[in-house]
């Protein structure tokens, strides 16, 4: 493990790494306070260059009468944007069964009521003797009512063999770590996650196997074989009302494009062949589905094409794409709404990162946000730096692992969030 | 202007507190038996201990004083009490669980919140631990597939739909 990580920060920007891992213990320390920490810009130190084009072009348009206050803060992240998510839950006292065990039920109702909803499915590992209210029917049936907890953020880290899962709760603004230790050891890929469950595909020796899990109840269920069972670009569709999931596979990974559609649903437990996807150029792989449709960008002929699941049919719709446009994540709304995000701009000094919005009407993309150009750099060190952009119900997330950063876009409030608090963590002691 | 008539409440064990009224009416349990004139002696409180009702009455006492217009105690310096009071190697949890059944007893509601979020805040660290160990921050992910990410929000299920 040291000697890994040794060779992952050598082939990282060294400065950006040595201020770091020095800012992480500070943080670390801090955080013991339990008290919301001011998220210290790891740009302190290193990387203070102001390079950025627009304080240069500001200094250049000011006029001698009006005094500019220069900013000596480092860039980065400054304090009222700073860590809106920060809070950690601590590994507190171990619960005593035996004194717990003899609450009421009415103030163990009490209690639950202020434990988050999706954290009541775990409660056995905590009280043995609570197992028998949790069966009881009424128990379920008053918890049954809450409404859906809200958005989290999964991040699953293998680390040779121990697989390990952190969630950051938005609405809690918490991390927790779940332990994921229940899978087979073949399900290596995140296909994606929809309503609470993951889907996860690999490789069981020469089989391509599918599976779908719940890391909250820790139960999955491992799909029967496609018809044409290759490794295929695959995504997975809760549907909320219906209590049932659909998974959807295209084309193979490899490019053979002769494969009908499949479409798995859980209420069958079956796949069923639908039409071939007709050959276009497809931008890349990525999907996004969103109102009994499935996205894909394609390049020739420029646009989208669609999938629609209750037909089962192909079709391609012209759809002109912004100039300049660096890459194109698609990501999926609430009801019918389509995202597109990407970069802007051939030189690393100009770039900026936007979000549109297709037009259904038109079928036009419609810019509807900017990444602020601080949260940009702060983001993106380097132009080509590697990132993941992807989301559901109206969140972007965009993620910078060589910054161990996340940043969430809410479209709806117009707010910009970054996620505090690194989303790799050790935790030695299994729960 | 609250009355400075003095109550005097008898613990299970039979000791004899005595308080003023406007502490003693922060249980609504209390103040019932005082309107319903019960109250000419001791009120006797045979559901709890001297231990347990020597901190309620602190307790009482301390939110009574930071509302009182002269001393008014700010928010936050009444939650930092609050915290203090309860934390959990101050009140170990057999003395929480009474103070729990006590705040039921005696309808202290602000208590019973205070309590039993206690309770399940101790619940959340238990369920999902997380350490103050971090890898470094700038481990720099070669592969996809070694950090994997995704949004998902979590529905309410009777029976979630996986099994």
């Amino acid at each position: 493990m040291e000697s890994a990580r040794a060779d992952e920060v050598g082939s990282s920007s060294p400065s950006g790494s040595g201020v770091s891992s020095s800012q992480l213990t500070e943080d670390a320390a801090f955080r013991i306070d339990d008290r919301c920490p001011k998220q210290v810009s790891p740009m302190r130190g290193g990387g203070s260059r102001n390079t950025s084009p627009l304080s240069r072009a500001g200094s250049r348009n000011t006029s001698p009468s009006r005094q500019k206050v220069i900013k000596t803060k480092p860039r980065g992240l400054d304090e009222e944007t700073a860590a809106t998510f920060s809070k950690i839950v601590h590994p507190d006292v171990q619960m005593e069964d035996n004194i717990w065990a003899m609450l009421p039920e009415d103030l163990l109702n009490e209690i639950l009521a202020r434990v988050p909803p999706f954290m009541i499915f775990r409660l056995r590992s905590v009280c043995r003797r609570w197992n028998s209210i949790l069966q009881d029917s009424s128990f379920l049936k008053f918890h049954s009512q809450v409404p859906s907890h809200g958005p989290c953020l999964l991040t699953f880290w293998k680390n040779s063999q121990t697989p390990q899962c952190s969630v950051f709760s938005l609405p809690l603004k918490t991390w927790y770590r779940i332990p994921f230790n229940f899978l087979p050891p073949w399900a290596f890929w995140l296909i994606g996650s929809s309503g609470g469950l993951v889907c996860f595909s690999g490789l069981d020796g020469l089989a391509f196997k599918t599976l779908v899990c719940n890391p909250l109840t820790q139960t999955w269920r491992t799909l029967p074989s496609m018809h044409y069972n290759q490794q295929r670009q695959l995504i997975m569709v809760v549907d909320r009302t219906d209590r049932s999931f659909k998974v959807i596979a295209t084309s193979d990974i490899y490019g053979d494009k002769s494969l009908p559609t499949e479409v798995y649903d859980s209420k069958l437990d079956i796949w069923s062949l639908h039409q071939i996807m007709p050959a276009v150029n497809l931008c890349s792989s990525k999907m996004a589905f969103c109102d009994s449709t499935l996205y894909l960008e394609t390049l020739s002929p420029l646009g989208l094409m669609l999938f629609r699941l209750d037909r089962g049919l192909w079709e391609h719709i012209p759809a002109k794409f912004p100039r300049s446009l660096l890459d194109g994540y698609l990501v999926a709304g609430t009801q019918k709404r389509l995202f597109l995000v990407g970069r802007i701009g051939l030189y690393s000094t100009l770039q900026s990162m936007r979000i549109w919005e297709l037009d259904h009407g038109k079928n036009t993309w419609v810019e509807i946000s900017r990444m602020p150009p601080k949260y940009f750099r702060a983001l993106f060190r380097l132009s080509a730096e590697r990132f993941e952009c992807f989301g559901q119900d109206n969140l972007i997330c965009f993620t910078s692992w060589n910054q161990g950063k996340g940043l969430i876009y809410d479209v709806d409030k117009k707010v910009w969030s970054w996620i505090a608090g690194c989303a790799l963590q050790v935790c030695k002691v299994s729960p | 202007m609250a009355s400075s008539r003095k109550i005097t409440l008898r613990s299970s064990d039979g000791e004899s507190f005595e308080v003023e009224e406007a502490v003693a009416v922060e249980s609504q349990t209390i103040k019932h038996m005082i309107e319903d004139d019960c109250a000419d002696n001791a009120i006797p409180l045979p559901n709890v201990t001297s231990k347990i009702l020597a901190k309620v009455i602190e307790y009482c006492k301390k939110h009574v004083d930071a509302s009182k217009a002269e001393d008014r105690v700010n928010d936050e310096d009444l939650k930092a009490w609050d915290a203090a009071f309860i934390k959990v190697d101050q009140v170990d949890q057999a003395t929480l669980f009474d103070l729990i059944l006590a705040a039921n007893y005696l309808n202290i509601k602000s208590l019973l919140d205070l309590t039993c979020q206690t309770v399940a805040d101790m619940i959340k660290g238990n369920l999902f631990p997380v350490r103050n160990e971090w890898l470094n921050f700038t481990f720099s992910i070669a592969n996809r597939e070694l950090v994997l990410v995704c949004l998902t929000e979590w529905v309410a299920h009777r029976r979630l739909f996986c099994s």
